[in-house]
């Protein structure tokens, strides 16, 4: 259901009530036709040929015809009878009925005649319609001798007399008066309708500093609206029926409970008095304010979730409130709602009350899911508890503003952004995209084809027993608190999923961009924060947005890799932009999935990503303890990349063809970086006696690690063990002993990007495996291999773009954070 | 010899041109106007007398709908040739180029304005 909706401060002003009869129109057209037929206060008589009268009330011939406005208005008597020589009776006769009634069934041999006094007699909705005179009048002659009243054009007539008015009044107005012989007849040219513009949006309520008029016309009573000049001062003098009810609306505010709905921090404040303005005007305030605000996914998303929901306000929020109240009965007269209240979804939720909001914002909010395009879609937000925590919806919100906002953002916000409300894909969408899957079509290309939620899609196909080629299917009940997460994680492709995806793009070439998403997902997150937000489907699902871009995809794998590599072993701020991850460190929480779903890293490369950046989550811990993990870390690294070597997908391959080539490329940058790293070393030798054994045998070391790795054919025994035997849950660390450096054995890596993210793991992992034993020799072997693989990264950083640039950073952090480390450790 | 109930013959000689004056300056003041006359959206005011006097077809219309101030819509009528129709009525002479003529006339003999439809009666008459 709607979001919680913050207290409102009794000091507001301006909440006005609208009181609305949904019958009033209706009543009021009965009403005259009531007394059309029993000639009650009947004030002309219309004369046509043959002395036939008709009685009629000068008030309706005003309101359907300008020219009988202009007549009559000039012509204030008590009775007036008009004479119409040569009308017939039945001309006349239809043109009331039309007039007080808006339809009228004619004989098609009519219809020309009918038409043309209708022309005569400025009838709205008749005359001026100059093509459909044509056509009738073709009709009738190409039809003339077998005019029938059975003729189906019989019914086109009729539709055709209950044509809009609107059509007719801007073509009266376009009209205009040539100069008459009365003054006062001027400017009605002039004044004379233009359709409202407050039409198209009928659920407008009235508000006490609209003035009656406006009111009037906002209520989209055709005649009256349009007819400024002779009525508009009348109205403003003497309040009309609108007018009152909003001074009703006044007072019952002030006693009503259910208050509304304002959050102060929300810039919906600043039009709540003026509500009643076009839905179009409220979204481009709105938007107006957020754009204000600096550029992000949220705002954005939220933008767009509110102008949807301003647009859909077209229907009549009021008659859903009735319709909640009175089920039975939606057209019982008198029901307040609130103007404001629908923006009580969009306004800032109090998670505090969400329960004892107004009842009119309730309703008004589920008025929305009744007009909303499927109703059944919206049953789970209105069953869900509004606990702030079970909120799956704003959890999604959260992960994506959280790189924005940080954690202060999460405090801010249950609200959930109205568009997941909404099913944007209709049934067909559905079940072709579940065609395309059965056809071999991979899930999500279906589920971005056809615009389905591709979570929605996975379920759907996964009833019909369908498989799909690609292994994301089990991510869908991997866990059990990943099910409930499901519901809320449906990325409607046309809407909130644009920003995302485009803040995810972004990240793609902005090397801080990575590290924030890795903020968003750190594992030091209090323990209570919702599990989707650790989802791995949901994770998955925003690095598959980004599309099939293989460089950023390497690059982030590296930068993933390497950043899980720096984290856990950096105690002090990095220089590049780790130290913003620093924080104190809880336990750690997000490893869980990571471990959880081990074996559902099948070899994607998005989701080996995934997992990278699920492990970044521990990064935060102190050397102590992580010293202990690090090598089980480096071990599921290794593991991993094997798994991911041994990956058949076609996309790898490309990639992998990339990487090497780039990996040539840097190879003989290493080479060249190596001699540079000789002669620095030679120097440092000098002032390092202690490291000097030799810096050969350092970089041939590092080197031979390199190669070996490229050499494992399969992973090592003890590491798959290590993996089948984990669990959802939390498991400790293996043991100390356990972790050795990775037994090189014979398998072609897959690619060069991750051979470097490999080499320094390996060397990391020789240092610690090392360390015990040989400290200074670790030490200087380490740093220097990572130097050198960090040399190597900024060259690559140079000639590549910002593919690499993670890579780099992330290459830097981890030989800065490895040196101090180690020379903490060691000195 | 002149007989004592001998009558003088008073007249007026301005009569008709006063009378024609004062219609004119009747009917542009709008005074005492009684008859709405209404065609393609315009209107013009007029009096029952002039139109009755000027018009058999008029005359006929405004005995059959004994109105205090009746709206008469014309149908297919010029709102010129209606001008012009009661600029001729009213002052028995009127300005009507070549080419409005025949649509001038033509309405003229629809509504029987004396002087420039041709009633049966005069054709007869003339015949």
């Amino acid at each position: 259901m709607g979001g919680p909706h913050p207290p409102l401060p009794p000091t507001i002003e301006g909440q006005t009530y609208c009181l609305r009869w949904n019958n009033h129109k209706s009543n009021l057209v009965e009403i005259l036709d009531a007394l059309i037929k029993v000639e009650s206060y009947v004030d002309c008589t219309i004369v046509v040929d043959d002395q036939v009268q008709f009685k009629a009330h000068r008030v309706v011939l005003a309101a359907n015809s300008p020219y009988f406005q202009a007549i009559l208005q000039d012509v204030p008597m008590d009775h007036c009878s008009i004479i119409f020589p040569g009308v017939k009776e039945f001309e006349m006769r239809a043109l009331l009925d039309y007039m007080y009634t808006g339809e009228v069934n004619v004989t098609q041999s009519q219809i020309p005649t009918i038409m043309r006094i209708a022309e005569e007699l400025e009838v709205k909705g008749l005359f001026d319609m100059a093509d459909l005179k044509e056509k009738f009048n073709k009709l009738s002659e190409e039809h003339a001798d077998r005019a029938s009243h059975g003729y189906p054009y019989t019914a086109a007539s009729t539709s055709a007399l209950t044509a809009p008015y609107a059509m007719a009044a801007s073509s009266s107005s376009a009209q205009g008066l040539p100069s008459g012989v009365h003054n006062g007849k001027e400017h009605h040219g002039a004044d004379l309708p233009i359709p409202s513009l407050h039409n198209s949006s009928s659920v407008i309520s009235t508000s006490s500093n609209i003035s009656p008029s406006a009111a009037a016309s906002s209520t989209s009573s055709p005649p009256y609206t349009n007819y400024k000049s002779p009525y508009s001062n009348l109205y403003s003098k003497s309040p009309g029926p609108a007018g009152n009810g909003s001074g009703v609306g006044q007072t019952k505010s002030a006693n009503a409970p259910q208050t509304p709905t304002h959050s102060q921090s929300q810039p919906s404040n600043q039009e709540h008095g003026q509500w009643p303005l076009s839905p179009s005007a409220a979204v481009s305030m709105l938007g107006s304010v957020y754009d204000s605000v600096p550029d992000n996914p949220l705002k954005r998303k939220k933008i767009s979730s509110m102008t949807s929901m301003l647009m859909n306000r077209d229907t009549p929020i009021l008659r859903n409130v009735l319709a909640q109240a009175n089920p039975a009965d939606s057209s019982q007269p008198m029901s307040f709602s609130l103007p404001g209240a629908s923006k009580s979804d969009k306004s800032n939720a109090d998670k505090n009350s969400p329960h004892t909001g107004p009842m009119g914002a309730h309703n008004n909010s589920q008025g929305q899911h009744f007009n909303g395009a499927d109703y059944g879609n919206d049953k789970k937000y209105h069953d869900e508890p509004h606990s702030p925590y079970t909120d799956r919806s704003f959890d999604d919100d959260a992960y994506d503003a959280k790189g924005n906002f940080g954690s202060g953002f999460s405090s801010n916000a249950n609200q959930k952004p109205e568009w997941k409300r909404y099913k944007q894909y209709t049934r067909s969408d559905i079940m072709s995209a579940i065609q395309c899957v059965r056809e071999g079509m991979s899930a999500l290309q279906a589920s971005r084809k056809f615009g389905v939620p591709s979570r929605t899609l996975y379920d759907k196909v996964k009833k019909l027993g369908i498989t799909t080629g690609r292994p994301m299917n089990r991510t869908m009940k991997r866990s059990p608190s990943n099910v409930d997460s499901s519901a809320a994680f449906s990325y409607p492709h046309g809407y909130g999923a644009e920003p995302l995806m485009s803040s995810l793009h972004e990240g793609r070439n902005d090397d801080r961009e990575p590290k924030d998403h890795h903020r968003a997902d750190h594992h030091h997150i209090p323990p209570q924060l919702p599990h989707s937000l650790l989802d791995h489907a949901l994770l998955q699902q925003a690095l598959e947005s980004r599309g099939g871009d293989i460089a950023g995809r390497g690059a982030l794998l590296l930068a993933a890799a390497a950043h899980a590599a720096a984290n856990r072993i950096s105690t002090s701020p990095g220089p590049n932009g780790s130290s913003v991850m620093r924080s104190p460190s809880p336990p750690n929480y997000g490893r869980k999935y990571g471990r959880g779903s081990e074996q559902d890293y099948a070899m994607e490369p998005e989701r080996g990503r995934d997992r990278e950046r699920e492990r970044e989550r521990g990064r935060d811990r102190d050397v102590d303890c992580s010293r202990v993990n690090e090598r089980r870390i480096l071990e599921q690294e290794l593991e991993h990349e094997r798994e991911m070597a041994t990956e058949s997908d076609r996309e790898q391959d490309y990639e992998r063809e990339l990487r090497d080539e780039r990996e040539c490329d840097r190879k003989r940058l290493r080479n060249f970086e190596r001699e540079h790293e000789r002669e620095r070393g030679r120097e440092r030798k000098r002032v390092h006696r202690r490291h000097s054994h030799d810096d050969e045998e350092t970089t041939g070391h590092v080197e031979d690690l390199s190669v070996t790795r490229r050499q494992f054919t399969s992973p090592e025994p003890v590491a798959v063990a290590q993996r089948r035997v984990r669990s959802p849950s939390y498991s400790p660390p293996p043991p100390a002993t356990q972790a050795t450096i990775p037994q090189p054995t014979a398998v072609e890596c897959s690619s060069g990007v991750i051979k470097l993210a490999t080499a320094a793991a390996v060397a990391v992992t020789a240092t610690n495996a090392l360390n015990p034993g040989d400290n200074s020799r670790c030490s200087s072997r380490s740093s220097n291999g990572l130097t050198m693989a960090d040399n190597n990264s900024n060259e690559e950083f140079i000639n590549e773009s910002g593919a690499a640039l993670d890579a780099a950073t992330a290459m830097t952090a981890i030989k800065r954070e490895i040196i101090s480390t180690d020379d903490g450790r060691n000195d | 010899m002149m007989s004592s109930d001998q009558q003088f013959f008073l007249k007026w000689n301005d009569f008709q041109t006063n009378m024609v004056t004062s219609f004119r300056h009747l009917r542009d003041e709008k005074s005492f106007t009684d008859v709405t006359l209404a065609c393609e959206g315009q209107t013009c005011k007029a009096h029952k007398m002039v139109l009755s006097a000027c018009s058999p077809y008029f005359k006929a219309l405004l005995e059959e709908n004994p109105s205090k101030h009746p709206i008469i819509i014309l149908k297919d009528v010029s709102y010129i040739h209606l001008q012009a129709i009661l600029e001729f009525m009213y002052a028995g002479e009127v300005n009507v180029s070549q080419e409005q003529l025949p649509a001038f006339l033509k309405t003229a003999d629809r509504l029987k304005v004396k002087g420039l439809a041709e009633t049966p009666s005069s054709i007869k008459r003339e015949g």
